[in-house]
């Protein structure tokens, strides 16, 4: 359980990085939501998802 | 509508703030801020501050402030004075660039400083101050942000929101199976031989 613990994780800082990706180009790509703008979607997840398409 | 607009207003206070030793620049686009067009924007020994300004009419305090929350959410500054030019310039019959120095040199502004703190924003409420009193709220403002541990706080709020998702991720049934899904997609399996 330890072990399934550090990985889950891993993957949600891996998440946090990536979003602090996003919002860093959102300031030299129009196109690219910001993450306020995707917390006032209704789906989080899909808003995400949609962004992160365009990477 | 006024003969002079917003934007010569802006560029003006602009350098009436350049002149009392702040570092700013109006209506430019700035960089490393992206294609995003402050009306104003300074920079105080790194820290960022952009002042957002409009004529006084009805609705104008509430723009400015969802204006100025958005600047701080979306990390363009850390700092956000919203300006409320409570003048107009129907009595010019020919108004120039002198004419508008001088009525910002001679009459006060509507003035809110918003900026980012460890609780969020937080703002000074809106006050009618003078050019040498807008320059001197933008230096204290500068000084109560360097002076705030906002990393300290993040990094703790950051910690406790890992923490309470990976246990309520631990009470799922298959969470077994989706750690498994998680370390292939992360190649956690070649790294850990």
């Amino acid at each position: 359980m330890r072990d399934t613990a550090r990985i889950l994780k891993m993957a949600e800082l891996a998440l946090i990085d990536a979003m602090v990706f996003q919002e860093v180009l959102t300031a030299s790509y129009q196109d690219i939501p910001t993450l306020s703008k995707i917390l006032s979607q209704r789906s989080i997840k899909q808003g995400l998802i949609d962004a992160w398409r365009k990477f | 509508m006024s003969i002079v607009a917003e934007e010569t207003l802006n560029v003006v206070l602009a350098q009436l703030l350049l002149k009392r030793s702040l570092r700013a620049l109006g209506e430019a686009r700035i960089p490393n801020i992206g294609v995003r067009k402050p009306d104003v924007f300074i920079l105080v020994n790194g820290v960022k501050v952009i002042l957002e300004g409009k004529y006084k009419r009805a609705g104008a305090r509430k723009e400015l402030e969802k204006k100025c929350q958005q600047r701080i959410d979306e990390g363009l500054c850390e700092i956000c004075v919203s300006v409320e030019y409570p003048f107009t310039f129907d009595n010019f019959l020919s108004p120039t660039m002198d004419d508008v120095e001088n009525m910002l040199l001679t009459r006060d502004m509507d003035v809110n400083v918003s900026w980012l703190s460890a609780e969020g924003i937080k703002g000074t409420g809106w006050m009618s101050v003078g050019i040498d009193e807008l320059a001197n709220l933008i230096r204290i403002s500068y000084t109560s942000i360097v002076g705030e541990d906002i990393l300290g706080p993040a990094v703790e709020s950051l910690k406790k929101t890992i923490e309470e998702a990976t246990e309520r991720l631990l009470r799922i049934s298959n969470v077994e199976t989706l750690a498994e899904r998680v370390r292939e997609a992360m190649g956690l399996h070649s790294a850990e031989g």
